[in-house]
């Protein structure tokens, strides 16, 4: 694919989410998450709309005129997820996205993903934690770059509560 | 990327690094500063020349029928010059005939004028410039009486020894005296003042109001010209069309009498106040070619500054441009983005350049003679050639920055 193709596939089929927000520091909230919506040609109108939507998804409604610097790693997070959902991507690839977060804001982080797992959304986490891949519904386990396990939640946490070792 | 979002972006990086953005935009701003002070003197010269010296020394739809031309700035060869002498000279009935080919829509006059000594028993002597005219020559001149009176017909027919002064020959020759009624003497011979002109100020640094005007018919003709020749006809058309109209006539005229085949140059001159400027346009543009070449050398430096900055405004933000890539951002987008920012810090070093340059062109003007006038033209060029700086230095970086690979761009730190 051309460089132009892959633009536009991380424009419209995934949403990134990375460990450290990677939210641009001198723009709004909502003006970070307009971005990907300004890289699609979006009007500005429809942009603003669209990106409000998003950041309510994920109960940011109120803070979207302040800078990142402003929020909670948490807000910031959820800046992120709005971000990476503004476009309605096919596939949100979530990189250790409770790594920099403590467990309650992790909790909350999580929840907003399963909200959005439910809502059809296919999200696809990396993490170290087993809690947190706890959440999701189907766990595939790699050791040195080899899949070692590949099984639904059920079985996961029944292993986990067992005592037995993520991998 | 969005247009405004980038000049929004590049203002910040001014305004947070103020004094870094004004040594970025130095060479920029003193390219832009001497290109509009230069092209602002040019042009207000040009003006002055146009306006005040041509146009008052040769008047407005006039040309003057001369033998050699009376402007000519030291750039006559010794060829011309001797050429220029054997030309036939003028006399009185070349003028009649002149004017009776043209007929009464055109104003004529005699004039001839030299530099003579004057005296009067109230002054030291001092050069005058002596005029004898007739005609229609103070209609032409603009020359308005200020006291007294101008010729009777009586005194310019049969050339009575009277005379009318400039403002500076009256305060010179008549300290606290009333000029009118009393005698000026020019190499002697008496003449009698009956009226003083209007003040016509400066040209170039020469006083226009130093000259002594008497009848052509009078004595003064002997003294301005010895050999009974005249210095030249001074011819007004009635509008701007009727100029060339006037010169085609005066030149078919003068060949015919003059007899010269169509295979000979003119051994006459029409001289217009276009023609008289052609030394000056030439002047003109070799003041603008080096006027201009000297701060195109400080928009050079002044865009390899900015390309300086811009590269270091890439490796700052890699990580921005990774992110910008990884939510769909193009090459062109980001492309986009510094060349605007770019051309934006250029067009702000230009504004200021503007600003100084038109200050400049200012000061110019209150401490000199010339009238320093700014270019609507000249300013709009600095704005285009300030952006295109820009463009032109931020190409390399943006570019570079279009090509960052997302991934490598996103684990920088």
């Amino acid at each position: 694919m051309t460089d132009d193709e892959l633009a536009r596939v991380r424009n419209k089929e995934i949403g990134f989410v990375f460990q450290t927000f990677n939210l641009l520091p001198r723009a709004s909230a909502l003006a970070n998450v307009e971005l990907p919506l300004v890289y699609a040609g979006v009007p500005a109108a429809e942009r603003k709309e669209r990106a409000m939507e998003a950041l309510t998804r994920v109960q940011l409604g109120e803070r979207v005129h302040h800078k990142p610097n402003e929020l909670s790693g948490g807000q910031r997070q959820r800046v992120a997820i709005a971000r990476a959902l503004v476009n309605r991507p096919s596939i949100l690839l979530a990189d250790e996205p409770t790594g920099n977060l403590d467990s309650t804001t992790s909790e909350e982080i999580m929840r907003v993903f399963e909200e959005l797992a439910d809502q059809g959304q296919t999200v696809i986490m990396v993490t170290h934690e087993p809690d947190i891949a706890a959440h999701a519904r189907r766990v595939v386990v790699l050791k040195d770059g080899v899949v070692s396990s590949d099984e639904p939640k059920a079985v996961f946490q029944a292993r986990i509560a067992q005592g037995g070792k993520a991998h | 990327m969005n247009f405004a979002e980038s000049v929004r972006l590049a203002l910040d990086t001014i305004r947070v690094q103020k004094l870094k953005s004004f040594f970025t935009l130095l060479g920029v701003m003193i390219g832009v500063m001497f290109l509009i002070a230069v092209v602002s003197i040019v042009e207000g010269m040009s003006t002055y020349m146009k306006e005040d010296f041509a146009a008052k020394l040769i008047g407005v739809n006039t040309f003057n029928v001369r033998r050699f031309p009376d402007f000519n700035f030291g750039n006559v060869t010794e060829a011309t010059w001797r050429e220029w002498q054997r030309r036939p000279r003028f006399y009185e009935n070349d003028a009649t005939m002149i004017r009776q080919t043209l007929g009464p829509d055109f104003r004529t006059a005699i004039e001839n004028t030299e530099f003579i000594y004057a005296s009067t028993p109230y002054a030291r002597p001092r050069q005058v410039l002596a005029v004898a005219a007739d005609g229609d020559y103070f209609t032409i001149k603009k020359y308005g009486v200020a006291h007294g009176r101008a010729f009777s017909q009586q005194e310019e027919r049969l050339g009575l020894p009277v005379i009318l002064i400039g403002t500076e020959i009256a305060e010179h020759f008549f300290p606290n005296l009333d000029p009118i009624g009393r005698e000026l003497r020019v190499k002697g011979v008496p003449f009698r003042v009956i009226g003083t002109i209007e003040k016509q100020g400066n040209i170039l640094g020469f006083s226009m109001d130093r000259l002594a005007i008497a009848p052509f018919n009078s004595p003064m003709s002997r003294l301005t010209n010895p050999l009974g020749n005249i210095d030249q006809l001074i011819v007004q058309a009635p509008t701007e069309a009727g100029v060339d109209e006037g010169r085609e006539t005066v030149r078919e005229l003068l060949r015919s009498v003059r007899k010269l085949p169509p295979s000979r140059p003119d051994n006459f001159i029409l001289e217009s106040s276009e023609s008289a400027l052609g030394f000056f346009n030439d002047l003109k543009s070799k003041l603008i070619v080096f006027g201009t070449a000297l701060p195109a050398i400080g928009l050079v430096v002044g865009a390899m500054v900015i390309m300086n900055i811009m590269l270091v405004a890439v490796a700052e933000r890699t990580r921005e441009i990774g992110i910008r890539k990884a939510l769909g951002a193009r090459r062109r987008d980001i492309m986009g983005q510094f060349l605007v920012e770019a051309a934006t810090l250029s067009v702000v070093g230009a504004a200021i350049g503007i600003g100084l340059g038109i200050g400049g062109a200012k000061l110019v003007a209150a401490l000199t003679p010339l009238p320093a006038s700014v270019a609507p033209w000249s300013i709009a060029a600095a704005l285009v050639v300030g952006a295109g700086v820009g463009i032109v230095a931020g190409l390399y970086p943006a570019s570079r920055a279009s090509r960052l690979d997302p991934i490598a761009a996103l684990r920088q730190e």
